[in-house]
């Protein structure tokens, strides 16, 4: 079998993201998606090489969805980047399943914190952020009861 | 073999493990449009394929899916493909593909004639994710890849990376 030409693959360390959560909302139990929980994004920064500026404050939710083996991640919410372009990202991935993601839940004071494999994608309107567009990116993250702390790396 | 760490050499970056390559064996790549939205549409069927490396082994299922890819406005191929897998211990898996190649103009011409082109002329990468029955193939639903594509006039090579 002809393999043909191996591209190599790297990850470039772009940004970190600190993210604060505000409101929890629990879903409750649906027929699909069990302990589902809306956690508000309160704020937060986004600092590093290729990325500067704020989370917009209340312009989304991190809704991880728990199950006994995984949490499946999803959340969506607006940065500010410091030239005050808007850009939506869309986080998506994987944390550890019950127990270690029950301190998600208000109801669970003890939490140390979750390791996150993340996947997200971004929404950026032509111009210097339009990269962000057509980049694949991988994340690893760092989950705790009112915060979490994002690196973003871009698969180049 | 082909790992790389964030050169930065930071303790959280992700460190990557080359895990399995699926080649795909292709049918008629079909493109239409202008699109109402703008752009054009793809769609290539899947015929079949296999998949080799030291995480799984197994193939391609015949006819279960293909790449339909939205071509942007500026060019830009956004690949959103799916189709189901067969690992060699017969557990059928659904994967979901999603990525996004772009370059030069003249670059990508050749790419799209089967011209050799050098990959690191152009982007092209890609994240797929999967649906798997609980088993010894559930790491695959909970875990982060990236991957890279080869494109040739019959086939495509993918190789996937898991993010740890």
């Amino acid at each position: 079998m002809a393999l043909g030409v191996l591209v190599p693959l790297k990850l470039e360390h772009v940004f970190d993201l600190r993210l604060s959560f505000g409101e929890e909302l629990p879903l409750g139990p649906t027929s699909l998606a069990h302990d589902r929980v809306f956690h508000l994004v309160s704020g937060g920064t986004v600092s590093g090489p290729r990325l500067q500026g704020v989370i917009v404050p209340n312009s989304g939710s991190d809704a991880p969805c728990r199950s006994k083996d995984r949490a499946v991640i999803e959340g969506e919410w607006l940065i500010r980047a410091a030239d005050g372009t808007v850009i939506r990202m869309t986080n998506s991935g994987y944390g550890p399943g019950a127990p270690m993601s029950a301190p998600w839940r208000a109801d669970v004071p003890e939490y140390a914190g979750a390791s996150l494999h993340l996947s997200p994608k971004f929404e950026a309107p032509d111009g210097p952020h339009a990269w962000l567009n057509r980049t694949m990116f991988v994340g690893k993250g760092d989950r705790r009861r009112i915060d979490a702390s994002i690196r973003i790396f871009a698969a180049m | 073999m082909d790992s790389q760490i964030d050169q930065h050499g930071d303790q959280a970056a992700p460190r990557l493990e080359f895990v399995f390559q699926i080649r795909i064996d292709l049918g008629e790549r079909v493109i239409f449009g202008p699109l109402v939205r703008g752009g054009q549409q793809g769609f290539v069927a899947v015929k079949g394929g296999e998949i080799t490396g030291p995480r799984l082994q197994g193939r391609v299922l015949p006819g279960t899916g293909g790449d339909y890819p939205y071509i942007w406005p500026d060019g830009t191929f956004e690949f959103d493909a799916h189709y189901l897998l067969e690992a060699s211990d017969g557990t059928k898996m659904r994967l979901r593909n999603h990525g996004y190649r772009h370059g030069p103009k003249d670059v990508i011409d050749r790419l799209l004639a089967y011209e050799p082109v050098d990959p690191s002329g152009y982007y092209m990468r890609m994240t797929p994710s999967f649906e798997v029955p609980a088993g010894p193939h559930e790491w695959l639903g909970k875990t982060v890849f990236v991957g890279t594509g080869n494109r040739r006039p019959n086939y495509s090579i993918f190789r996937y990376w898991a993010v740890y």
